[in-house]
C-alpha cells in the first residue's frame, strides 16, 4: 500500500517537476498553468503523508526503522518546503529543481521497499526520532536553498550575458531567489543544530559510542558537522561579512554536496541498514 | 534638387562606431557648420541621437555619390577618424528613400521602442539649429516641416505612441529582475538630460522613492530632482553616492567615459557585493564596458537594452502597419510636391525663352509693319502671345503631369519631343485613322474628321 502511494506521489511530484521546467523554457506558458504543478504537488504530498502513515502502521514503528520511510520522510520534507515557500515567495520555478530531488529521494526509497525495517532498540527512542526528523526537515529546506542558489546563478548569468529569453522572463529576481535561499537555511540551520544535539545527547546520553572519538570518526558526523560548519558559514558570511551574490551561492551548492552524500553515507553507528 | 541622406544608425553600426560619429546637443551648431564648410553642400541638416547619426544634404547639382563622398570626408575630418573606420557601415539613402526614412524616423518607427515621441523633439531640435545656421533652404524645410507634421501626425492618429515600450520600461524590467521591491531601491542619476529624466521618471512610476541627481551644472540637476523628488548633489560627489545607490542611469555628455572598473572596485567591497546596476544611456558611453566582469554589476548600455525593448514591440503589428501607410501617403505627397518644384523653374524657363523669342521676332518686324495702325499692332502682338502660348502649353502640361507622376519613365529624344509639342507618332496616327475606316466612320464625314482631330 505504502509502495504504491509512495510511486503515486513520486509521479505527481516528477509531473510538477516537468511542468516547472517546461514553464522556465517556454515563451508561451500561461501564468495560469501554474496552478496545475501546484495542485500536483499538494495531492502528492497528502498522497504521501499517507504513504509514510501506512508504512508507520505496517511496521508499528516511527519512519525511521527502515531507510525505505526515512528517505520517503526526505522527500516528503522537500515536498513540504516547496510547497510552503512557494506559497510565500511564488518562486514556483525553484519546484523544477527541488521537486526532482524529492523525486530522487522517492525513487531511492522505492528500491528499499522490499527491506524489512530494523528491529532495533535503539531506534524507538523518541530522541531519536526528533533527530532524524529535525536533520529531515532542515535537508528538505537545504534542498530549496539549494535549488534557489543554483537558480540564482542562471539569472544573474542570464544578466551578465544580456540575454532576456523566456528564462529571463520566468525566474523571479535576484533578491527573491537570495531570500528565497536566505530564509531557507536561517530555518534549517537551527533544526539541523537541534537535530546534531538530540543525537549527540542521544550518542552520550545513553553510551551508544563506546568513546568520544568512536562518534566523530564516523563518517556520518563527519559529513554532518561538515554540511553543519558551511551553512554556519554562510549565515555569518551574509550577516558578519555581509557578502552577497554568487559566493553566498556557491557556499549552498556546496552545502548540499554535503548533505547529499549524507544520504550515500550511512555508517553502522546510525544503525540504517 | 538632390536629395541624400548619409548616417548610421543601431541596425548598421556597433556603438563604439556610433558614438565616435555622434555629436552632443552642445556641438550640434558647431559641427553642422564644420559639416557645411568641409562638404561644400547647399543644405544640410544633421540629426545626432544616441541611435544614430544622419545627415540630410540637398544640392541643385552635386549627385547622390558625389555628396556621399563629401559628406563622409567631411565626417572623418571632423571626428578624427579614417572613412575606412565607419564608411562600410554608413547607408546613402536618396530622393523618396530618404524622405520616407526621415518620415519612418519621425514616427518612431525606426527606433528602438517603437513609437517612442523623443525623436520628434531630437528632429525638432536639429531642425532648429539648422534654420538658426542657416544650413536649410526651400527642400530641406519643407522636407522638416513635413516629417514634423507626420510625426505628430502619427502620434496623435495612431496608437503607436500609446504603451510603448521605452529605454526606461527596460530599465525598469531589468531592474525587476535584480531587484526584489523597487520602492527599496535608491536611484542615481548621472546628467539631467532628456533620456536620464525620462528613465528616471519610470522608475519613479515604479514607486522608487530615493533618487540622486548630479549634473555637471547644479542648477540643472536641482530642476530634475525637484520633477522626480529627489535631492540634487554635487556631481564631483557622486561616486560616494554609488556606495548607498542601487540603480545607476547615466547619460552625461562626457566625451569619455566616466565610470571604469577601477572606480567601482572600491564602491563594490564598500557595498560588500550588493548587487548595482548600471544603465548608460550616454553616447559616447559613460561607463567602460569591463565594468562588467565585477561580480553583483550589472552593465546594460544603449545596446544591450535594444534586444529587450524590441521583443516588447513586436506585439503592436497593426499600428505599425498604419503608420507605416501614413509614412507612404506623407511620402508621395512630399515627392509631388517636390517634383513639381523642381520643374517650376524649367516652366519658367521655357515660358521666358519663348517670350524673348517672340520679342525679338516682333522686333524685327517692327520696322516692316510701321504701316499698320496700332489696333492692327495689338492684334498681331495678341496673335504671337497665343501662338507662343499654344506652343507651350502641351510642354508645360506634360511636364506637371510627369512631376505628380510617382513612376517617371525614360522618354527617347524623339519621344520626349513629341510629348511636348503634342505630337503622336505616325504609326499611331495611321492606326487611328484605320481604326476609324475600319469600324467607325460616320456616315458625316465633318463628324469622322472631328473625331480624328481629336
Amino acid at each position: 500500500m505504502s509502495v504504491l502511494l509512495t510511486l503515486t506521489s513520486l509521479l505527481l511530484y516528477l509531473f510538477a517537476a516537468g511542468f516547472y521546467g517546461t514553464r522556465l523554457l517556454l515563451t508561451d506558458a500561461q501564468e495560469k498553468s501554474l496552478s496545475v504543478p501546484r495542485w500536483l504537488v499538494r495531492v502528492g504530498i497528502v498522497v504521501q503523508f499517507f504513504a509514510i502513515g501506512a508504512y508507520c502502521i505496517t511496521v508499528k514503528r516511527s519512519p525511521f526503522a527502515g531507510m525505505f520511510g526515512t528517505l520517503s520522510f526526505a522527500g516528503w520534507s522537500i515536498a513540504v518546503a516547496f510547497a510552503v515557500f512557494e506559497l510565500r515567495l511564488r518562486v514556483g520555478v525553484a519546484g523544477a529543481i527541488a521537486l526532482l530531488c524529492a523525486s530522487m529521494f522517492l525513487f531511492r526509497a522505492l528500491l528499499f521497499s522490499g527491506e524489512v525495517a530494523s528491529t532495533d532498540t535503539v531506534l524507538r527512542n523518541p530522541l531519536i526520532t526528533l533527530h532524524v526528523a529535525a536533520i529531515l526537515i532542515s535537508f528538505g529546506l537545504f534542498v530549496i536553498a539549494f535549488a534557489a542558489s543554483l537558480l540564482y546563478l542562471w539569472q544573474d548569468r542570464e544578466l551578465k550575458r544580456k540575454r532576456v529569453r523566456t528564462a529571463f522572463r520566468r525566474l523571479p529576481s535576484l533578491q527573491t531567489l537570495d531570500k528565497t535561499a536566505w530564509s531557507a537555511v536561517a530555518v534549517a540551520l537551527p533544526l539541523m543544530t537541534i537535530g546534531l544535539a538530540l543525537g549527540m545527547v542521544r550518542v552520550f546520553g545513553t553510551g551508544l559510542a563506546h568513546t568520544p572519538a568512536q562518534w566523530f570518526l564516523d563518517p556520518h558526523t563527519i559529513m554532518s558537522f561538515l554540511a553543519w560548519g558551511v551553512y554556519i558559514f554562510y549565515i555569518g558570511a551574509r550577516l558578519g561579512a555581509g557578502w552577497y551574490g554568487n559566493r553566498l551561492q556557491y557556499i549552498l551548492i556546496i552545502g548540499m554536496a554535503l548533505v547529499l552524500s549524507l544520504t550515500f553515507a550511512p555508517s553502522l553507528p546510525h544503525r540504517f541498514v | 534638387m538632390n536629395l541624400t541622406l548619409v548616417g548610421t544608425n543601431h541596425h548598421y553600426a556597433p556603438i563604439e562606431v556610433r558614438e565616435r560619429l555622434s555629436t552632443s546637443p552642445a556641438r550640434l551648431a558647431a559641427h553642422l557648420r564644420e559639416l557645411k564648410r568641409a562638404a561644400h553642400l547647399s543644405e544640410l541638416t544633421l540629426l545626432s541621437t544616441c541611435n544614430r547619426t544622419e545627415i540630410y544634404a540637398a544640392h541643385p547639382v552635386y549627385s547622390a555619390e558625389e555628396m556621399r563622398i563629401s559628406i563622409v570626408s567631411a565626417l572623418s575630418e571632423m571626428h578624427g577618424l579614417p572613412r575606412t573606420h565607419f564608411e562600410s557601415l554608413l547607408y546613402c539613402k536618396t530622393q523618396s528613400d530618404a524622405v520616407r526614412h526621415l518620415f519612418r524616423v519621425v514616427s518612431g518607427l525606426d527606433s528602438i521602442a517603437v513609437g517612442e515621441a523623443q525623436i520628434l523633439g531630437q528632429i525638432r531640435e536639429a531642425f532648429r539649429v539648422a534654420q538658426e545656421e542657416q544650413t536649410v533652404d526651400v527642400t530641406l524645410t519643407a522636407l522638416f516641416q513635413q516629417a514634423l507634421s507626420i510625426g505628430k501626425r502619427i502620434q496623435t492618429e495612431t496608437e503607436l505612441g500609446k504603451g510603448s515600450f521605452s529605454i526606461g520600461h527596460a530599465a525598469v524590467d531589468l531592474a525587476s529582475k535584480i531587484f526584489d521591491d523597487l520602492s527599496q531601491a535608491t536611484v542615481l542619476i548621472l546628467g539631467a538630460g532628456k533620456m536620464s529624466e525620462l528613465t528616471a521618471q519610470q522608475l519613479v512610476r515604479n514607486n522608487v522613492k530615493v533618487v540622486f541627481v548630479a549634473n555637471r551644472t547644479y542648477e540643472r540637476a536641482s530642476e530634475l530632482a525637484e520633477k522626480l523628488g529627489g535631492t540634487a548633489i554635487p556631481y564631483d560627489r557622486f561616486p560616494d553616492y554609488l556606495v548607498k545607490s542601487d540603480i545607476v542611469i547615466s547619460s552625461t555628455a562626457a566625451p569619455h567615459p566616466i565610470l571604469g572598473k577601477s572606480d567601482l572596485l572600491p564602491v563594490m567591497k564598500k557595498r560588500r557585493g550588493k548587487p548595482l546596476f548600471l544603465v548608460d544611456i550616454a553616447l559616447p558611453r559613460d561607463i567602460e564596458a569591463n565594468v562588467s566582469d565585477l561580480e553583483n554589476v550589472y552593465l546594460y548600455n544603449i545596446d544591450s537594452l535594444q534586444e529587450i525593448v524590441a521583443e516588447q514591440s513586436q506585439n503592436r503589428s497593426r499600428e505599425i502597419a498604419l503608420a507605416e501607410q501614413m509614412v507612404q501617403e506623407e511620402t508621395e505627397a512630399f515627392l509631388v510636391w517636390k517634383r513639381s518644384r523642381d520643374a517650376a523653374p524649367a516652366i519658367g524657363e521655357i515660358r521666358s525663352r519663348l517670350e524673348t523669342i517672340r520679342l525679338d521676332d516682333m522686333a524685327i518686324l517692327g520696322n516692316k509693319l510701321r504701316h499698320l495702325s496700332e489696333r492692327e499692332l495689338a492684334a498681331i502682338e495678341t496673335a504671337t502671345k497665343a501662338m507662343m502660348n499654344h506652343v507651350s502649353r502641351e510642354a508645360i502640361l506634360q511636364l506637371k503631369a510627369d512631376t505628380e507622376s510617382l513612376t517617371p519613365r525614360l522618354y527617347s529624344l524623339e519621344e520626349a519631343a513629341r510629348l511636348l509639342f503634342g505630337v503622336k507618332p505616325e504609326a499611331e496616327m495611321k492606326e487611328i485613322v484605320q481604326g476609324f475606316n475600319e469600324n467607325q466612320i460616320s456616315a458625316n464625314p465633318l463628324e469622322t474628321e472631328e473625331v480624328i482631330k481629336r
